[in-house]
């Protein structure tokens, strides 16, 4: 009998592409047959420009259910994910872990007296138990768990990624995509949306960049966070912060890479005062050029680094925007 | 209003050691704190009662006894009544187990106008808890929370953090709501209840006192998910040239490399 892997997407005003990573490691992973059903909950139209941006496989399906219902509150969610899961009855539901999903997943899981494993990174599949072992850090550091699953007809999973998962294929496959109608209660009597506001935070793209300055305690001051921004703006790369500066306030969570941050993946990374904790280390990838600077010449940092150098973070910002603005002729 | 904030006690994560010949964990009872984001939300529900003195605002935990010492610190802050589920029974409880035995416990306490919860534990951090006690409790609930103000006794006005923006609603209770760490400053402990703390012991609930909990849906066995084992990452060694004093024309020639690349 098929595995079926259910795979629902929040589609809200942003890219479609970021299914594909999650589709690679199910199809990469998962052996047996299968057929995985993508469902995208929106309330925008998908026009074939953004059904495009799918990298899907020759088991994928993928319908769409569009209902001005689906916003920014996690009921309409929850109902229409529990009416797919009766429609297509799945062994598993997988999706990418961030909070909004996580919450909408959680209670459907209670409805169907499912186990539920949050933000692993990666899955396995052991042969003698014939049973999937789900991977997630575990104590912040390069230690990680092996969780499996019990009494469960359905099992969810949410997959956090430890760095970028590299997309299996580029070519675009036959795939049918339906159009579908769904029918939502609105809860509109408890639940009023009364406005958004959007935050001005500085256009960062984290999660993209490809050059990135990371920023540790060892800047010493909340003031030269400045210099990561001017070095950033000259690579045309983006500024990540650890998890202390964000504990003291200096930076927004949204900048803060690591375990309980976001995952980058820079081909160039700066580890600027940073003394390369497993729980930061694990969000960075793997650069292809990582140059760390920290004034302990025994921090865990420059045990991956390419170049390592021993002074101070601040210090050396400085000297770095000099000889770069020098080399790029800009003044 | 009858506003309930579950706390949980967490062993300090910068305090955790973990052995890798035994593969457990050492948690010492000297090291329990009071989950960040779990304060945050009871600051929420002491400035309800502020607007609205006639409320009560009730802590419910889950843990071993040695718990009863961090509760204290959530006393002194100004609540009505503190309550510990303490249950051998409970240990190896994953998320799931946990969610239903806290709903049993507050189904068994009574009716709630709010419940607060913290969105993330530093142990753990799974943040599905608090959506599945209102699934269980079949309740209303949003997560992400940054800011409640109470506009009467049946309505809230939330903002909930989504991405880069902030989105305002009106809700009408009950519901619950999930906290996010450092939406607030929790507030400094009044002499009169710092006094009222020394003395108070919070209510213990056992198993047994709860009606209608299935035994079999907690502890390890009731669990869903288990961890079958630890594994150490090997992290590759790369030989890195370590520079000292971050001499010029070192950064030069990593400038260069730099730039090559890019």
């Amino acid at each position: 009998m098929e595995y079926t892997i259910f795979v629902p997407v929040i589609f809200k005003e942003d890219k479609l592409q970021k299914v594909n990573s999650l589709l690679s490691l199910i199809e990469s992973k998962v052996s047996k047959p299968k057929k995985i059903i993508v469902v995208i909950y929106t309330n925008t139209f998908l026009d074939e420009v953004l059904l495009n941006q799918l990298k899907l496989f020759d088991d994928c399906q993928v319908f769409i259910y569009p209902n001005s219902n689906f916003n920014f509150y996690e009921g309409p969610y929850i109902e229409a994910v529990t009416k797919s899961i009766e429609e297509f009855k799945p062994q598993m539901v997988v999706a990418l872990s961030d909070e909004f999903m996580k919450s909408v997943l959680a209670r459907v899981a209670v409805r169907f007296s499912a186990g539920f494993v949050v933000d692993c990174f990666d899955i396995q599949f052991d042969e003698s138990s014939e049973k999937f072992i789900f991977l997630k850090p575990a104590y912040g550091s390069n230690i990680n768990a092996k969780i499996s699953v019990k009494d469960s007809p359905i099992t969810f999973v949410t997959i956090k990624p430890k760095s970028g998962i590299e997309c299996l294929d580029d070519s675009q496959r036959d795939v049918v995509i339906c159009r579908r109608q769904i029918e939502i209660e609105n809860k509109a009597d408890q639940i009023s949306f009364i406005e958004k506001i959007v935050l001005e935070t500085i256009d960062n793209k984290l999660e993209s960049a490809k050059i990135v300055i990371g920023v540790g305690r060892g800047i010493k001051d909340k003031e030269n966070l400045k210099y990561a921004y001017e070095l950033a703006s000259l690579l045309g790369g983006a500024v990540g912060v650890t998890r202390p500066l964000v504990d003291l306030g200096w930076a927004d969570k949204e900048l803060q890479i690591g375990q309980s941050g976001k995952t980058i993946s820079p081909d160039i990374y700066f580890a600027f005062g940073i003394s390369g904790a497993a729980h930061h280390i694990c969000g960075i990838g793997k650069p292809k050029i990582l140059i760390a600077v920290n004034k302990n010449k025994d921090a865990e940092i420059f045990k991956i680094a390419n170049y390592g150098i021993v002074a101070d973070a601040t210090q050396t910002m400085k000297i770095f925007i000099r000889v770069f603005k020098e080399r790029l002729g800009k003044c | 209003m009858n506003i309930l904030v579950c706390v949980k006690q967490i062993i300090d994560p910068d305090k955790m050691e973990y052995s890798p010949i035994t593969k457990t964990v050492k948690r010492n009872p000297q090291h329990l704190l009071n989950n960040p984001a779990d304060l945050s939300a009871l600051e929420f529900a002491l400035r309800v009662k502020d607007t609205f003195p006639d409320s009560r605002v009730y802590t419910l935990s889950m843990g071993a006894l040695e718990c009863k010492d961090r509760i204290k610190e959530i006393v002194e802050l100004g609540i009505d009544e503190a309550i510990l589920l303490s249950d051998k029974r409970l240990a190896g409880s994953d998320a799931s187990a946990t969610s239903y035995a806290l709903s049993c416990a507050i189904k068994s306490l009574g009716k709630f106008n709010l419940i607060l919860c913290g969105e993330h534990s530093l142990d753990g951090e799974t943040s599905i808890v608090p959506p599945q006690i209102a699934e269980y409790l079949g309740i209303c609930h949003m997560t992400s929370i940054v800011d409640i103000k109470p506009k009467d006794q049946n309505t809230l006005e939330v903002v909930k953090k989504i991405e880069n923006a902030l989105v305002r609603f009106e809700i009408k209770l009950p519901v619950l709501l999930s906290v996010k760490k450092d939406s607030n400053s929790v507030r400094f402990p009044k002499l009169s209840f710092m006094i009222r703390a020394l003395s108070y012991e919070p209510k213990i609930l056992t198993l047994d006192n709860l009606k209608d909990i299935d035994v079999k849906r907690i502890g390890l066995e009731g669990s869903k998910t288990t961890v079958d084992e630890f594994e150490e990452e090997k992290i590759e060694n790369f030989s890195c040239e370590i520079f000292e004093q971050g001499n010029f024309k070192e950064i030069e020639c990593i400038v260069d490399a730099v730039l090559k690349y890019i």
